[in-house]
């Protein structure tokens, strides 16, 4: 059921040159060189042929995690530190299945994965919609925006850590640990979210490094 | 209890139905769990407890989730009707299909079993020789557990492995063995 | 149309999965994780001495001898899998296989919380779709 089908093998090769030239350019084009809509239509179609699960018990799952966080952690920073690192291992395995399964181009720049994150990744796996959008001027930083946040479906979160929680904090970590995996050294986090009575939610990720892709990566260096 | 520890998440009527999540998204939540509560253990019995405690949480929240759903407006009053909720309504919601069987345990009033003949979400997990004897299903038996409880049926649930009915398959049989408490009071 | 050998080479040039199949010379361990590491250096420096930009080469995917043929898949996240099969096998055909198993390695070995990246593949549930899916391709499994 997970089998790649050999059509979708020779588009994913073939788009690897082509693109990979596109996004080299430093002007800031919004999608990174990639048609925008053809990336929607990846993500949609990852989405639809991938095995699926109810969104609801991923998030009364995720929702019983974070309670379990609380319980062992009590203070909401710790619960947020906690919850980016398990989404950092999560993304540090989730990168290979998203390149397996996605047919989506290759990210060759940090600008190219803004695109790839929201537009391939967010559909594909949650199946909702997010764009990038506030590109920093020097191409280090940029923000993912989405209006439906599976996770927080069902969440009220108590007034006493309202300020202080992100609830949905896995998901930077998911970006650190899958960008890493794909040489983006990157720090991300929220800067607003819908729980907390914003219009939109917002994860802000910032470029760190790029990581020398020859040098096979090895924790000691 | 301290104050910070948060409510699970409640289930609104206003929640978008239908709506889907890749079953990567849930298995990989599902082992960096295992591997979060691996950490904190020092044994395989304690690992499962702490699955089947998560699990329980899972399991009351699935139950209200369910209910509104499904509409339903009355409660089941014995316990073969809730286990049979469980074993069609639940198991859709959990899996997309019913359990494959639902037994009487010979000679005891009080134990039941569910058998499901391809439980897909430990299906990527394989136990290595040092923690034999682990069930990852302990979750599942957690939410079994935490939806009967909650409908009123106090019992305990643990998840075994069984041989695959199919020898060609690689999918392990999954049994979960319900024992009710007492106070459950039931009618038979 | 037998396949050899297969490897799965880590981003640091470890071999973390061998299988050698019967048709082939079998290879002791400890020459299997040599050969995996240089031919890993190997795929490095074949980057490098690409004339074009470094980012439009992923280097050395396949290589033809007289008695084999070596294809090499490497997704972006650095890992390697590598496939030595008769001539007559298609790299086509190989791609195919080594995509499968990458997805299997993205299944049994990564969604597993006892494996810890990097590290030597050590699942059973890994080894059965393995064997499942080299079936087709293999006489006899020799381990």
């Amino acid at each position: 059921m997970f089998e790649p089908s050999g059509e979708r093998a020779s588009t994913s090769q073939s788009g690897r040159s082509s693109s990979a030239t596109s996004v080299k350019t430093q002007d800031t084009l919004p999608s990174a060189g990639f048609n925008v809509a053809a990336l929607a239509k990846i993500g949609e179609q990852a989405f639809q042929r991938g095995e699926l699960v109810s969104a609801e018990l991923v998030a009364l799952t995720y929702g019983a995690l974070v309670r379990q966080l609380f319980l062992d952690y009590q203070a909401p920073e710790d619960v947020n530190e906690e919850l980016e690192r398990i989404g950092y291992n999560i993304g540090l395995r989730l990168v290979d299945d998203f390149l397996a399964r996605s047919a989506a181009p290759p990210c060759r720049s940090f600008q190219a994965t803004a695109e790839i994150v929201a537009r391939v990744a967010f559909r594909m796996y949650l199946g909702v919609s997010a764009r990038p959008a506030n590109f920093a001027a020097d191409n280090t930083a940029y923000s993912i925006l989405f209006d439906t946040n599976p996770l927080a479906e069902f969440v009220e979160v108590p007034d006493a850590v309202a300020n202080t929680l992100w609830y949905s904090n896995i998901f930077c970590g998911v970006i650190r640990g899958a960008l890493e995996m794909v040489q983006f050294s990157v720090r991300a986090s929220f800067t607003r979210d819908m729980l907390r009575g914003d219009e939109c939610n917002e994860i802000r990720v910032c470029l760190l490094r790029e990581l020398e892709e020859t040098v096979p990566l090895d924790k000691e260096t | 209890m301290s104050t910070t520890a948060m409510a699970l998440p409640v289930p609104f009527l206003q929640a978008r139905r239908n709506q889907s999540a890749h079953f990567s998204v849930f298995a990989l939540l599902f082992a960096e769990t295992i591997s979060y509560f691996q950490n904190r253990v020092d044994s395989i019995a304690e690992l499962e407890e702490r699955l089947l405690d998560l699990g329980q949480q899972i399991g009351r929240r699935v139950l209200e989730l369910v209910w509104l759903r499904e509409k339903f407006t009355r409660r089941e009053i014995d316990v073969l009707g809730a286990l049979r909720f469980t074993t069609t309504t639940v198991w859709r919601f959990l899996f997309g299909k019913f359990a494959d069987s639902l037994e009487r345990v010979k000679d005891k009033e009080n134990e039941y079993i569910i058998v499901d003949n391809t439980m897909l979400f430990a299906r990527f997990i394989s136990v290595p020789t040092e923690l034999e004897g682990l069930n990852c299903n302990a979750l599942i038996a957690g939410i079994v557990q935490g939806v009967l409880t909650a409908s009123g049926f106090p019992c305990r649930v643990d998840a075994h492995q069984a041989p695959p009915a199919d020898a060609s398959e690689y999918v392990s049989r999954s049994l979960f063995s319900i024992r009710f408490l007492p106070e459950s009071n039931h009618t038979f | 149309m037998p396949i050899y050998t297969v490897f799965i080479i880590n981003r640091s040039g470890g071999l973390i999965y061998s299988a050698q199949f019967q048709g082939s010379q079998v290879h002791p361990l400890n020459e299997c994780l040599r050969l995996a590491s240089t031919l890993h250096s190997v795929q490095q420096i074949s980057r490098q001495v690409s004339p074009v930009d470094i980012l439009d080469d992923i280097g050395l995917t396949s290589l033809e001898a007289k008695t084999f043929r070596l294809r090499l898949y490497q997704p972006l996240t650095g890992i390697q899998f590598v496939a030595i099969a008769t001539p007559e096998v298609t790299d086509e055909i190989l791609l195919g296989i080594l995509r499968r198993l990458h997805l299997l390695y993205a299944d049994y070995a990564l969604k597993n919380p006892f494996y810890v990246q990097d590290m030597p593949i050590r699942c059973k549930l890994f080894d059965i779709h393995f064997m499942k899916l080299m079936k087709p391709y293999i006489a006899n499994p020799v381990e």
